[in-house]
């Protein structure tokens, strides 16, 4: 008897191999898969809309915060320079001193400094003897907020660290935000095999957070064959430039396809889609940061970049073998 | 402190979620079904093992972030999973003629019944496999979530993003070109 399609496909035999499960344990072990971070594109979409009419509390805090930085002290020598190999140089003349110290396994982390914009919030660690915590770093606030890492940078002669988290949520830029950063375990990685060494560390911070400017208006949609692209804010914070954007259309589910031949030592597939800000004289400005968050049909882009001076600005979104469009962002 | 005794006797410190479900239980409960959707959303049966092996690990590393208020562990990790295919296919460098990305078929009202049937009988399962792994991704998706994994409609939707009824649409579509795909050596046979 014949069968239907669909119940062909129901009655698949598809039987699994005996090594995807030891595999997939054996990997989790050895990557000591520990805490989970709570993505931030899982705050709920109401906070945006909070985040709007917040703003104009967080202004008001404002002449606070710039007395917090009348007072930061410089930092500098290595963690100028982890800074810089993160793209975050701008920020070494803002970090708030902090000096919290937790000692545990041996192990003493000092929290040396931090910074925190709108988009992002930046530790400066001390591990000694030297040693990682990023893996394990997570950052909470006095509401019980979560952060997670986005990227961070260690040096290994020095202990010195530099973790970037995502923005502090809405209500610590009024408040200022009472952040604690616990991390579990210090991963030694000086050559040889990476060691963890499990501990408790708990270090506190209190900082002002560098309010956001949402500017205004917001660039028109635009248009790559029947996919559009829709600028739904464009938020100035600190020494960076934030950009979230949604696409709808047949484009959507393939913006993070990659295109062009795989040869070794010349060429490697490169980015179908592509999202860059030019300065008033065409030259690229450096990125910070990329994120999507999908689902089928439309997808939701945030990009960072690195904008330390106002003028004219120039969006310039990409698809190759579609097609791209400009628009101009004025930053104040 | 939470932990899993994994087979090495080591701990996997951790990894039990704040719902009380351990690892190694999402694991094993899991995998058949997690491994059902790979190899259909996958090109070959290696990128398949890999898919699941990290759609699987993405879930474990993040089972401490599932919060039960938030919504069913099965909603949960579908999402987790659809992610790490996309993302698993973004890492394969997969590549599709630019313009067939964007020719939306019409939708098919009339009676195919008897050309599938035919077509049916004449086709193996890896073929059909293989049929189903030439589609665009989102069409492989939604067959894998509903025919791999089993889901309904809401749960296929849920792990993608859309509403029960854009699920039920788009898999209408998907199925409408697998059965287009599937009619193709049959035409050329002719």
């Amino acid at each position: 008897m014949s069968k239907t399609l669909e119940e062909r496909l129901t009655g698949l035999l598809i039987p699994l191999p005996a090594t995807v499960v030891p595999r997939v344990l054996a990997q989790a072990r050895k990557q000591n898969v520990g805490t989970a971070r709570r993505p931030p594109w899982l705050a709920p979409v109401a906070a945006v809309f909070l985040v709007l009419g917040f703003l104009a509390g967080s202004l008001y805090a404002a002449p606070r915060f710039a007395d917090a930085l009348a007072s930061a002290p410089l930092i500098g020598g290595p963690t100028a320079a982890l800074l810089r190999s993160i793209g975050l140089a701008p920020l070494n003349n803002r970090l708030t001193a902090i000096n919290d110290v937790a000692t545990s396994s041996g192990y003493r982390v000092t929290l040396i400094a931090g910074y925190a914009d709108a988009t992002q919030t930046v530790l400066v660690l001390r591990v000694e003897p030297p040693a990682d915590l990023f893996e394990t770093s997570v950052l909470t606030d006095q509401f019980g907020r979560s952060l997670r890492p986005r990227n961070g940078v260690f040096d290994s002669s020095t202990g010195n660290s530099v973790i970037s988290f995502a923005g502090l949520p809405w209500g610590d830029s009024l408040l200022g935000a009472r952040l604690t950063l616990h991390a579990s375990a210090l991963q030694l990685n000086l050559g040889g095999p990476v060691t963890t060494v499990p501990g408790n560390w708990n270090l506190h911070a209190i900082l002002a957070v560098e309010p956001g400017q949402h500017l205004t208006p917001l660039p028109a949609d635009g248009r790559l064959g029947a996919t559009t692209f829709h600028v739904s804010s464009l938020v100035r914070s600190g020494p960076s430039l934030q950009v979230d954007m949604r696409v709808e259309g047949p484009l959507a589910s393939h913006l993070t396809d990659l295109v062009g031949p795989a040869i070794p030592n010349v060429s490697k597939p490169h980015p179908v889609f592509d999202v860059r800000l030019l300065d008033a004289r065409g030259v690229d400005v450096q990125s910070l940061s990329s994120e999507m968050s999908s689902g089928l049909g439309s997808e939701n882009g945030h990009w960072r970049w690195l904008v330390t001076t106002p003028g004219r600005y120039r969006l310039v979104v990409s698809f190759e073998g579609v097609g791209q469009f400009e628009r101009t962002i004025d930053v104040p | 402190m939470s932990g899993l005794a994994l087979a090495g006797g080591a701990e996997c410190p951790g990894v039990t979620g704040r719902s009380g479900l351990r690892a190694e239980e999402l694991c094993r409960s899991h995998a058949e079904r997690v491994f059902r959707f790979a190899a259909m959303v996958a090109r070959g049966n290696a990128e398949a093992e890999d898919i699941a092996q990290e759609a699987l690990l993405k879930a474990i590393r993040k089972l401490d972030a599932y919060d039960p208020a938030r919504g069913s562990i099965e909603a949960w990790l579908w999402s987790i999973v659809v992610s790490a295919a996309r993302d698993a296919g973004r890492a394969a460098g997969r590549r599709l003629a630019l313009w067939e990305r964007l020719t939306r078929l019409p939708e098919q009202s009339e009676s195919i019944e008897t050309i599938e049937s035919i077509v049916l009988d004449r086709i193996a399962d890896a073929q059909l496999l293989d049929a189903v792994r030439s589609l665009p991704s989102r069409d492989r998706t939604l067959i894998a979530l509903r025919f791999g994994a089993g889901l309904d409609h809401a749960a296929s939707g849920a792990a993608v993003g859309i509403s029960a009824a854009a699920a039920t649409m788009a898999l209408r579509r998907a199925l409408h070109h697998l059965r287009r795909r599937l009619e193709e050596p049959n035409e050329q046979d002719a």
